[in-house]
């Protein structure tokens, strides 16, 4: 039976189910909740089926676009333009470095679920987290 | 009773939820875990020392489908004022990485074993203190004369050393 703790957010999973309705027992003298098969931990939803797990951060992925007011925007099948150039050109407006870096930490963490923006993510933290032209979100 | 229907918003001080049922009825559990849990005692405060400020946080927990799960108050501890060596010695909290969390599932997928999840209430609540803290009396609660200050056994949630309780 294997453990994972998170501060106070407990995932446990293991061969027998006896011993893990045992352990969960046992937990119970520490005034614990018991939320049954895990559905949602560190803002990833988890579904368990017969056919395996599947991992998504749909709702995460929408409080980001609401955070920068792109909910309304179109989807698009890439997540980056072909050939995208991103400069630092002294004449061109800069973008707030503290706005930038927090958007492109948010895009990291939505990498666990979307592997297929890492490199789109990679490529707008390329600068040390800074930017002149804001560029085409992925 | 008021009901809050339309509680969305987080309030930020007391005295906007002293009127609606669900805040104070969430200050209300919050103590009861703090009295159960004896996390302080009441007392004067010694010459020379400084009590720390206490306030409550407000929040609405929602699922992922944004519908309102809960509305929990937490009372944590103003700790700008806390000095490394003398009211605190060592920070850190634990937590698992994320890549130990996806290994775990994909042992749980690979195998079929079924993945469980626990939270603990109130966490912090939960840790001994070994450093000793004074606190000023909850802001909205009175407990008894009002010149006394609460000497605490356990730590609350803001204390620089609650994460490692």
């Amino acid at each position: 039976m294997l453990v994972g703790v998170y501060v106070d957010d407990l995932i446990i999973l293991g061969a027998n189910v006896n011993d893990i309705s045992h352990f969960k027992q046992q937990m119970k003298k520490f005034n614990m909740s018991d939320l049954g098969l895990l559905s949602y931990y560190l803002g990833i939803e988890v579904k368990q089926n017969a056919e395996g797990i599947t991992l998504s951060q749909a709702a995460y992925a929408v409080k980001i676009l609401e955070s920068v007011e792109m909910k309304n925007c179109n989807p698009c099948a890439t997540p980056m333009e072909v050939r995208l150039k991103l400069s630092k050109k002294k004449d061109e407006e800069i973008v707030d470095p503290t706005t930038y870096r927090s958007i492109i930490g948010s895009l990291s963490y939505l990498v666990n679920t979307r592997p297929d923006l890492a490199y789109a993510v990679g490529v707008v933290n390329r600068h040390g987290g800074t930017c002149n032209v804001p560029p085409t979100h992925p | 009773m008021g009901v809050c229907l339309a509680a969305y918003d987080e309030p930020a001080t007391v005295e906007e939820v002293l009127s609606k049922a669900c805040w104070k009825n969430a200050m209300e559990v919050e103590m009861q875990s703090i009295r159960e849990n004896k996390t302080w005692v009441v007392t004067d405060l010694p010459p020379k020392q400084k009590a720390i400020g206490l306030k409550w946080v407000f929040k609405v927990k929602k699922d992922p489908n944004r519908k309102i799960v809960k509305h929990k108050a937490r009372l944590v501890a103003k700790v700008y004022a806390q000095r490394h060596g003398v009211d605190y010695d060592e920070v850190f909290a634990l937590v698992a990485r994320i890549e130990t969390v996806q290994v775990m599932l994909a042992l749980a997928a690979q195998s079929g074993w079924e993945v469980h999840h626990m939270d603990v209430k109130s966490v912090f609540l939960n840790g001994d203190l070994t450093e000793t803290v004074y606190v000023q009396q909850p802001p909205g609660f009175s407990l008894g004369n009002a010149s006394k200050v609460l000497k605490l056994n356990k730590t609350l949630y803001g204390l620089k050393e609650a994460p490692r309780a």
